[in-house]
């Protein structure tokens, strides 16, 4: 049993192998493939049941328990390329997460998509999506790890642009893939200069890998950027990529628009697979960042750059009016707060929010669907209103789902998970300033949640005013089908109860991470600050929500004609500016866009008058030369040939067949080379 | 190596040539059997049996060889048995398996199968004992002992005017080959007094280059040249290439280069080393070297130029194959163990996807194409799996990853410019490869081009394949994607076993 972990990749490989198998699937077999998935999908969701077993059988000893299995690639010269897997509390949690919430959305696409003709295709992406996610975490090897990692790109291109006949899904599957590349190119970057400095990219292995004391103790000693360590650097240079991947500002843009992409996709990205890569990625290269001695400025850049995402996407979410959209910059803010939580309080911190986030916000995700769905495709949260009448189940779970993500004091798993951040950026050596956009944010958060809960589910029902929306054809908004509302009472569920785990009094999740023995601890409560600071967050978070409440709770207005109440509330201009995201867009679009446009024309110029007519010389002498060899071959070699053919049908009898200029052209052709060696010796040797 | 044979008993040179001793009397069986059956019925005994005779002695060979082969030097130094050709004569019996399993896919019937498949194993017969010879006069002869057997076979077609035709100039040319090399030869041993490589190499090592020694390296170089089809002595290769019969030309076009290649550098490195000259660009010194870059050049020049305005393609596979000799001299340049180990792995594979090509053209061929583009026509529609297969094989020839052809074109790259003592001082003539590589994609994909995009037409109808050349053009491209994902175990063997 010693060499079980070299089948690990299984856990990827088996949604891989269904993600191959599906794309021989007839497209007819809509159902039959959505249960393939699924069942591929299970399985690999008891095996990661299993690796968090073995893996929690460590936990309480003193030090974390890693078990790695590397081996050869192949061989290029006298290097050998060996790669591996790893298998170590971080991962086990988030294989057991990922694959969790990927089979829910599985279940629940099952209801979702029925109607969708490409519902083969879609499971076959969907299945790539999560197999990639998996093959990610279970790397030992930061180039593997990286192939992942852009897997999951081209499948999270391929799914936010899977209704592709919209214009604005297949913008936005290219502006997805476009920005996180650009953070992708620092990640290589990274890579190679890593490689360059440890000699490997094996995360460990044995003593000699990237990640252990060899390497991080020379990397501490050689020279990086700017008057940094080399490891302070490469850490900067990945986190880069962590963040087009998991949308920290200023690469976040992709994230709204990839709202266009089928709502369980929307789920997936946000909560398990595309988006936690990045906070997962930084967590993973954490011994990187955090030597002692080599300096601390990668994590002060992570901190910031968490702190300013959590503040933009949590002010950008207040002044939105679509449905999903809304969610979309709530989860850039929270992104954000895992960031500045890895910055400020390291691992367990972020992790523990990441699983939260990870259920709380797939619920709310999936419970968007489920309105949307019940709404008849309308995602504008202006016609909504009055839902939780008619969908009952839906109410209860988002409401749930809004409780968590906002932070209600003490029932949440949000709850928990936001105060340890709060409570590590309050200790934070750095600045008071995060701490104080956290809890900034804190309050937007559940400002703009109960002000989306209020819009959608109370009030009276505005579907009908929308003037194009036929209400004869389309009927009342009505509640989902089961599959889709058994995965959300699973993760409602998961989104109160995950929070236990990491609790002062018994923070199991931090000791589960970082090693060291769980115990109830009371006092943890009364020491120091952590009364003081869960009080104040939860004065907070309820100010927050009430603020919402009193907005938007007696809200009759009409979408066409009155603005929305923040608006009036707020300085002019303020709002049209949260509304329209800080206009990055538009800044990207006069900036970056523009200079590459005129880039591509000038080059395009360049390309016409100046290669083109380079290219055709080069392509007039090709032909020349092979128009030479040709008259050669038909002329010289061929014409000999077929005269002599013809010299044997006429004259069989003659002996002196083979005399013929043929094969006397081909001894003089030896000859000739023979003469052309020796003559280039000889000058050769004048030389 | 404790069972290292280093003696003079006749039983220890039987062992130590045990293979070479089963193919011979395999030979002399089928003969036997295609008279014994020819005798007492008016039926000749059936080709497919003398051809299972065959292959079951060619692998009885390789498994001795395998398992039960003994490491030594015969007494005198004449032949010698080492890890390294072992490996490489393991390459060359499966290149003549499987170029007999095409015969087994032949449906056209010649004549005398007996004598065919003796002179056929005689030739491997005689392309083992080339990678084990250290003698010069055991290289002549060797050599002589393919060459003369391919002849035959060339010509065996002895009703076709045209195969008499091609056959008799192979053997003129090869004939001219042969004196220059034997003259070459003999004049080497005049100024070293020695014909064992290795004492040649001790004589003379330390002697300035004398001018007749360089005339005997040249003459050797233009006997050698003929054989692995480096141009200019390349001019036999498009004929024979076309009208031998396909097991034939398969044979000549894969086993025989690997063993060619192999006694070349051999004889070139193990005999000569210290006259080898440079070829870095910025330090030009006279040796063998510079001209084996200038056969590499005129050979990837002159190949792959030809290739492109082909349209018979057992022609164009011929002159690809002369390209493919240049991209092999240049890994000739580098010393053991980098350039040996890097040549025989590419002659080897190229070989093994040479051999699916010429069953995919076997193939065509029975099915009434003329072995021109035009018969490639629609094959998509033909038989998909077919097509497929062409596809791989083409594309491992181009030197396309993953497919093997690339990762063994690579590693001949990385020995060339590795291989000298300034490193990257082959750089020019790597550049120079690339770009003929790029040249040469476009007859390869001429060829992907006429199968894959014609449209379908009311003629095509499913093509008639039978279970051996299934199986072998099965076989090859299996080979050929499972080689180029994992070439680990047999890249780091060779390299291994030619380094001790």
């Amino acid at each position: 049993m010693s060499d079980w972990i070299s089948y690990i990749w299984l856990i990827p490989g088996l949604p891989v192998l269904s993600a191959l198998i599906l794309s021989f699937f007839p497209a007819k077999s809509g159902k039959g493939a959505a249960y393939f998935a699924c069942g591929s999908m299970a399985l690999s969701f008891i095996a990661s049941l299993i690796c968090f077993s073995i893996t929690n059988d460590s936990s309480g000893e003193v030090s974390v328990q890693r078990l790695t299995h590397n081996f050869t690639w192949f061989d290029v010269g006298s290097t050998t390329v060996r790669i591996g897997w790893l298998l170590d509390p971080l991962n086990a949690v988030m294989l057991v997460m990922v694959t969790f919430i990927s089979l829910l959305v599985f279940i629940y696409s099952i209801g979702y998509m029925k109607k969708d003709p490409r519902i083969v295709r879609f499971y076959a992406f969907l299945s790539l999506f999560a197999g990639a996610m998996l093959g990610l975490l279970i790397s030992n090897h930061l180039l593997v790890l990286f192939m992942c990692w852009e897997v999951v790109g081209l499948a999270s291109y391929l799914l936010i642009g899977f209704w592709y006949e919209k214009p604005a899904a297949a913008a936005a599957s290219k502006k997805a893939f476009i920005t996180t590349r650009i953070g992708d190119l620092g990640f290589f970057i990274g890579i190679l200069w890593l490689y360059q400095e440890a000699g490997t990219l094996l995360f460990y292995d044995a003593g000699q890998g990237c990640l252990e004391t060899a390497a991080l103790g020379w990397m501490t000693t050689a020279a990086g950027l700017a008057g940094l360590t080399a490891a302070t650097s490469i850490g900067g240079l990945i986190f880069v990529g962590a963040m087009g991947k998991s949308g920290q500002f200023p690469l976040h843009v992709w994230l709204p628009d990839a709202m266009e992409g089928p709502t369980p996709v929307s789920a997936l990205i946000h909560a398990a697979t595309m988006v936690a890569a990045g906070v997962f990625l930084m967590a993973r290269v954490y011994p990187l960042l955090s030597i002692p001695g080599a300096g601390t400025q990668a994590l002060t850049l992570i901190t910031w750059v968490g702190a300013i995402t959590a503040l933009v996407g949590a002010l950008a979410a207040c002044a939105q009016s679509d449905l999903k959209r809304i969610l979309a910059f709530s989860t850039i803010s929270q992104l954000g707060y895992m960031m500045l939580g890895l910055g400020t309080g390291g691992v367990a911190v972020a992790m523990f929010h990441l699983i939260t986030h990870a259920f709380f916000k797939a619920l709310l995700f999936l419970g968007a669907g489920s309105v949307i769905h019940g709404c008849h495709g309308e995602q504008d949260t202006r016609y909504m209103g009055g839902l939780r009448k008619t969908m009952p189940v839906t109410f209860a779970t988002y409401g749930i789902g809004m409780l968590a993500l906002a932070g209600f004091p003490l029932v949440t798993s949000g709850f928990w998970s936001k105060d340890e951040i709060l409570h590590a950026s309050l200790h934070w050596h750095g600045s008071y300033i995060p701490f104080l956009i956290a809890l900034a944010g804190a309050f937007l958060t559940a400002f703009y949640m109960s002000r989306q809960m209020c819009m959608v589910f109370f009030g009276t029902n505005r579907l009908a005013r929308k003037k194009h929306s036929a209400m004869d054809k389309v009927g009342v908004p009505h509640e989902s089908t089961s599959s889709m509302l058994i995965p959300l009472r699973f993760l409602a569920f998961f989104a109160i109860f995950a929070g236990f785990m990491g609790t002062p009094v018994f923070p199991w999740f931090k000791s589960f991470l970082e090693g060291g023995v769980v115990e109830w601890n009371l006092g943890a409560l009364l020491h120091g600050s952590v009364l003081i600071l869960a009080f104040g967050s939860s004065v907070i978070v309820l100010l927050g929500i009430a603020c919402g409440w009193w907005y938007y709770s007696s809200l009759v207005f009409d979408p066409l004609r009155d603005t929305d109440p923040l608006e009036e509330r707020l300085p002019s201009g303020w709002f049209s500016v949260l509304n329209g995201k800080f206009f990055l867009d538009e800044f990207y679009e006069k900036t970056i866009i523009q200079w590459t446009r005129d880039l591509a024309n000038a080059s395009a110029w360049f390309e016409k008058n100046c290669i083109l007519p380079m290219m055709d010389g080069i392509v007039f002498v090709s032909k020349m030369t092979s128009w030479i060899g040709r008259l050669w071959d038909e002329w010289i070699i061929n014409a000999g040939f077929d005269r002599t053919c013809k010299g044997i049908q006429n004259q069989s009898n003659r002996v002196s067949k083979a005399h013929n200029g043929s094969v006397q052209f081909y001894l003089q052709v030896v000859a000739l080379g023979f003469l052309l060696l020796t003559i280039f010796w000889i000058w050769g040797g004048k030389q | 190596m404790e069972s290292l044979i280093h003696t003079t008993t006749y039983g220890d040179i039987l062992r130590l040539t045990g293979p070479e001793w089963i193919l011979v009397m395999t030979a002399l069986v089928v003969l036997a059997a295609s008279f014994i059956r020819s005798s007492s019925s008016t039926e000749p005994c059936s080709t497919r049996t003398l051809t299972w005779i065959s292959l079951a002695g060619t692998m009885l060979a390789g498994g001795v060889l395998l398992f039960n082969q003994p490491l030594g030097i015969v007494k005198g130094d004449v032949f010698f048995v080492s890890e390294g050709t072992r490996w490489v004569k393991l390459g060359i019996l499966l290149l003549s398996v499987l170029s007999l399993w095409l015969h087994l896919g032949t449906e056209k019937r010649l004549n005398h199968q007996g004598e065919f498949h003796a002179l056929l194993l005689f030739a491997v017969v005689g392309m083992l004992l080339l990678v084990g010879a250290d003698h010069l006069i055991l290289v002549f002869i060797a050599l002589e002992l393919t060459a003369l057997s391919l002849y035959v076979l060339t010509g065996f077609e002895k009703n076709k005017s045209i195969s008499s035709q091609t056959a008799y100039k192979y053997f003129l040319i090869g004939s001219v080959s042969a004196a220059l090399l034997l003259y070459g030869f003999s004049l080497i041993y005049g100024v070293s007094g020695h014909m064992h490589l290795t004492d040649i190499q001790l004589a003379i090592a330390s002697k300035p280059t004398d001018s007749l020694l360089a005339l005997g390296l040249v003459m050797a170089l233009a006997g050698f040249g003929f054989k692995i089809a480096a141009a200019p002595f390349h001019m036999w290769a498009p004929d024979v290439y076309q009208t031998a019969p396909t097991p034939v030309s398969s044979l000549i076009a894969s086993a025989s280069k690997v063993a060619g290649f192999f006694v070349l550098g051999r004889f070139l490195w193990g005999g000569f080393a210290g006259h080898a000259g440079s070829i870095h660009w910025t330090n030009w010194t006279t040796g063998w070297l510079p001209l084996l870059g200038l056969l590499a050049c005129l050979s990837m020049l002159i190949g792959n130029l030809s290739a492109l305005k082909q349209t018979n393609l057992r022609r164009l596979l011929a002159y690809s194959a002369v390209a493919h000799s240049g991209y092999a001299l240049l890994g000739i340049t580098s010393p053991e163990p980098l350039g040996p180990s890097s040549v025989s792995f590419y002659m080897l594979t190229y070989g093994i996807s040479i051999v699916g090509m010429f069953g995919l053209l076997q193939i065509l061929d029975q099915n009434g194409g003329a072995g021109d583009f035009k018969s490639l026509e629609g094959l998509r529609f033909k038989s998909g799996w077919m097509a497929a297969c062409l596809m791989i094989l083409i594309l491992s020839m181009a030197g396309i990853p993953p497919m093997v052809g690339f990762l063994a074109k690579f590693n001949l790259f990385i020995a060339a410019l590795k291989g000298s003592s300034q490193p990257m001082g082959l750089i020019l003539l790597v550049v120079l490869a690339l770009g003929a590589s790029a040249v040469s994609l476009y007859y390869y994909l001429k060829i992907l081009k006429t199968a894959f995009c014609t449209d379908q037409t009311e003629g095509d109808h499913s093509i008639q394949i039978n279970a051996y050349q299934f199986t072998l053009v099965s076989f090859t491209v299996i080979g050929v994607i499972v080689l180029g994902l994992f070439p680990g175990p047999i890249l780091s063997r060779l390299t291994h076993a030619i380094g001790i």
